[in-house]
C-alpha cells in the first residue's frame, strides 16, 4: 500500500513537470504581446525595447521557463503588469471561491446522482425510471451558463429568494456567504449530476445482473433491497472514476459560472488575465488547476483501495 | 412439503418448462438430472421466484399449502432465506466481493429476525463450524476472493442455512469445485439434510453425483420429467431411453459405492445435443435422439408405472436389465 503510494505520488509529479513545459510553450504560442496592451500599438520601438527588458520577457524561452518554475515553488511570482497585485498571493485568494464551487458541486452531485441512478435502474423497465433517465439526458445537454442564468432568473430576479450574484467571504457573513453560493453550485452541479446519474444507472443495471444480488435475493432480500444493500457500493467504483475525470469539466464550468454569478474565483481571472496577456498569471492558473486535477486522480487511485478488497489486496501483494 | 403442479415456464414464446406434477417430502433429498438445456435449472428457478424478467409462469408450486406463483416479490422475499435457501452452481460470482464473509452469511438472519447483533455474530461463528470451516472469528472477516472455491461454497451454504430452512435448492453446487472438493461438498450437505431434517431439491447434470446425494430422482428432458422414482431403482433398472442413455455415458456408476469412480468417466456419449428451444419434435421429445424410436413415438407417451413409485413416460421402454 505505502509503496503502490509512492509510486503514485512519483508519476503524479513527473506529470506535473511535464504539464508545467506544455502550460508554457502553449502559453507563448498563443501570442499576443503583453507591452501592445500596456503601451498600445503606436508606441516608440524604443519604449516598447525598454518595457520588454524591465518585464524579463526579452530573455530566452528557457530562462524565463526556468524563472517561472522556481517562482512556483518560492510563491513568487511577481507582480501583475497591469493592475499591479502580487500573483501567487491573488491566485491563492482566489481558490477560495472556485474550491468551495467545484468541490460543492461534488458534493451535491455524488450522492444526488447515487440516489437518481439507484432509482432510476431499479425501475429501469417502468416508465418512471425512464422518466429519470430522459431527465438526466436533458440535463447533460444544458450548457452550464444558461442553467446559471435560468436560476438567477427565477430565484434571484422573479422570487427574489437568492442573490442573484457577487460574493460575500465566510468569514464576514456565514449565512450570506452560504445564501451566494447556493445558485453558482447548483447551475454547476445540473450537468455534472446529470452525467453521474447515467453512469450510475448503467453501472447499476449491470450490477442488478450479478449473481450475487441474485444470492442476496435467494437469502431472502427484495430486488430493491438487494440493490440497495449489494449494488450500491458495487456501482459506486466507476463513479469514482468519472468524477475524478470530470474534475477537469467541473472547473472549466467553474469559469463559466463564475463570470455569470460575478464571484472572484480563478475562473474570473483567467479571463481578465488572457484578456491582459498576463502570461505569467495565464500559465500559473493552468498550473494550479492541471495540479488540482492531478491530485484529485492521485487521491482517487489511493480511494480504489479502500473502496474495494481485492485491489487492496492486490496492492499489498505488489509491495 | 414442496409439490409442484402442471408448471410451465414460458421464454421469448417457447415452453421450456413443463412439469406435470413433482413433491418433495420434508427431509428427503430429490435430484433432478438432465443434460445443460433440459430444464432444470430454469424448474429450480420457477421455485424460487429467481426466473429473469422475460420469463412467463403458470401452474401451481405450493410451499406447505401456500401458492407461491401467486406472491409478489415482498412476500417471496419472506419465503426466500427464511423457508427455502438456495445455493448456487459458481460461488465465487455468488458471493458479493465488496462484502465481508460474515456479513453474507448473516444476511438470511439480520433479514428475517431481529436478533441482537452480538448473537448474530454467535450464530454466524456456529454456522461456519457447521459447515466445517477453520477459525470462524478470522474467517467471517474475510473478503471472498481471499477463500479458495470449496471454502467458498461453504460460505454459500452457511448463508443458506443460516434462518434455518426446510428446505434447500441446490443448482449444481459442486459443478464449479474440483473433485476432491466436490465429495467434501456433498458429504456436507447430506450431513446437514440429516441433521436438521432438511429437504433437498438438488439439481445436478450428473448421474454419479445425484445418486450419492438424493433418496429419490426426477429425470429431465426438454423440460418435462421423464422419468422418476426412488434413486436405487431409476438406476438399477432404468425404463426411460433417455435416462438408460445417460446411465451408459456413466459406466462406473450402478454398482460402484465410490464416489470417485462416478465421475470424470465418459465413455458412451448420447447422440446429437439437446435440441435448441422451440425446435422439439412433437410426441415423444427425444425421439430424433432415441436409439429404440418409433412410429408410435410422434405421439405424447402416458405416465407408466413400474411399482413403487417409479413412473415413466416412454412408447419403447427398456425391459429388464
Amino acid at each position: 500500500m505505502i509503496r503502490h503510494t509512492l509510486r503514485s505520488l512519483a508519476t503524479l509529479l513527473f506529470a506535473a513537470l511535464i504539464g508545467s513545459i506544455v502550460v508554457f510553450v502553449l502559453v507563448h504560442m498563443l501570442g499576443g504581446d503583453v507591452v501592445t496592451v500596456l503601451l498600445g500599438r503606436e508606441a516608440a520601438p524604443k519604449d516598447v525595447q525598454f518595457m520588454r527588458q524591465k518585464l524579463g520577457i526579452d530573455r530566452p524561452l528557457v530562462v524565463q521557463y526556468l524563472h517561472w518554475l522556481r517562482g512556483v515553488a518560492t510563491g513568487d511570482l511577481g507582480t501583475s503588469y497591469g493592475m499591479g497585485y502580487d500573483i501567487f498571493h491573488e491566485i491563492v485568494r482566489r481558490m477560495g471561491p472556485t474550491l468551495i464551487l467545484t468541490l460543492g458541486g461534488l458534493l451535491i452531485s455524488i450522492p444526488l446522482s447515487l440516489v437518481l441512478g439507484t432509482y432510476s435502474a431499479i425501475n429501469a423497465k417502468k416508465v418512471r425510471g425512464g422518466i429519470v433517465d430522459v431527465v438526466a439526458q436533458v440535463g447533460i445537454s444544458i450548457p452550464a451558463f444558461w442553467a446559471g442564468l435560468l436560476l438567477v432568473l427565477v430565484f434571484g430576479v422573479r422570487l427574489g429568494w437568492l442573490p442573484t450574484g457577487g460574493y460575500v467571504p465566510f468569514s464576514d457573513d456565514p449565512l450570506g456567504s452560504i445564501r451566494s453560493m447556493i445558485l453558482p453550485v447548483m447551475a454547476l452541479s445540473l450537468g455534472v449530476t446529470a452525467v453521474f446519474t447515467r453512469y450510475v444507472r448503467t453501472a447499476m443495471i449491470d450490477v442488478m445482473n450479478e449473481d450475487f444480488i441474485r444470492s442476496a435475493m435467494a437469502r431472502g432480500r427484495t430486488r430493491r433491497g438487494a440493490a440497495l444493500v449489494h449494488g450500491v457500493r458495487n456501482a459506486s467504483i466507476p463513479l469514482v472514476t468519472v468524477a475524478a475525470l470530470q474534475f477537469g469539466q467541473l472547473i472549466a464550468g467553474a469559469v463559466v459560472i463564475e463570470n455569470v454569478f460575478v464571484l472572484p474565483g480563478i475562473g474570473r481571472l483567467i479571463v481578465t488575465a488572457t484578456l491582459g496577456r498576463e502570461v505569467i498569471v495565464v500559465q500559473s492558473l493552468a498550473l494550479v488547476i492541471m495540479l488540482i486535477v492531478l491530485v484529485l486522480n492521485f487521491l482517487v487511485d489511493i480511494a480504489y483501495g479502500f473502496l474495494d478488497p481485492r485491489i487492496r489486496d492486490k496492492e499489498a501483494a505488489n509491495a | 412439503m414442496l409439490e409442484l403442479d402442471d408448471l410451465r415456464v414460458h421464454i421469448g414464446g417457447h415452453e421450456i418448462v413443463h412439469i406435470e406434477h413433482l413433491s418433495l417430502e420434508p427431509g428427503s433429498r430429490l435430484g433432478l438430472v438432465g443434460e445443460s438445456g433440459s430444464g432444470k435449472t430454469m424448474t429450480a428457478k420457477a421455485v424460487a421466484g429467481l426466473l429473469p424478467d422475460e420469463a412467463r409462469v403458470s401452474g401451481s408450486v405450493r410451499f406447505n399449502g401456500r401458492e407461491l406463483l401467486a406472491m409478489n416479490d415482498r412476500q417471496m422475499s419472506e419465503v426466500r432465506g427464511r423457508k427455502i435457501g438456495f445455493v448456487f452452481q459458481d460461488p465465487a460470482r455468488s458471493l458479493n466481493p465488496m462484502m465481508r464473509v460474515g456479513r453474507q452469511v448473516s444476511e438470511a438472519i439480520r433479514v428475517h429476525s431481529e436478533l441482537p447483533r452480538a448473537a448474530v455474530a454467535r450464530k454466524v461463528v456456529a454456522l461456519l463450524e457447521q459447515v466445517q470451516l477453520p477459525d470462524p472469528p478470522t474467517l467471517m472477516r474475510r473478503y471472498p476472493h481471499q477463500l479458495s472455491g470449496g471454502q467458498q461454497q461453504r460460505v454459500m451454504i452457511a448463508a443458506a442455512i443460516a434462518a434455518d430452512p426446510e428446505f434447500l435448492i441446490a443448482d449444481e453446487p459442486t459443478t464449479a469445485l474440483d473433485v476432491t472438493v466436490q465429495e467434501e461438498i456433498l458429504r456436507l450437505l447430506i450431513s446437514l439434510s440429516e441433521q436438521r431434517g432438511m429437504g433437498v431439491l438438488f439439481v445436478s447434470h450428473d448421474l454419479g453425483v445425484i445418486r450419492f446425494v438424493c433418496d429419490r430422482v426426477a429425470v429431465i428432458y426438454g423440460g418435462a420429467v421423464v422419468e422418476t422414482g426412488r434413486t436405487e431403482d431409476v438406476i438399477a433398472a432404468p425404463r426411460h431411453r433417455y435416462t438408460a442413455a445417460l446411465l451408459a455415458a456413466n459406466p462406473g456408476m450402478p454398482r460402484d459405492d465410490n464416489f470417485r469412480a462416478f465421475i470424470g468417466q465418459r465413455l458412451h456419449t448420447i447422440p446429437g445435443s439437446v435440441p435448441p428451444v422451440g425446435t422439439f419434435p412433437s410426441g415423444c421429445r427425444f425421439r430424433n435422439r432415441c436409439v429404440a424410436a418409433s412410429e408410435a413415438c410422434t405421439a405424447m407417451p402416458g405416465v407408466l408405472d413400474a411399482g413403487d413409485g417409479h413412473r415413466y413416460s416412454c412408447w419403447n421402454p427398456v425391459e429388464g436389465l
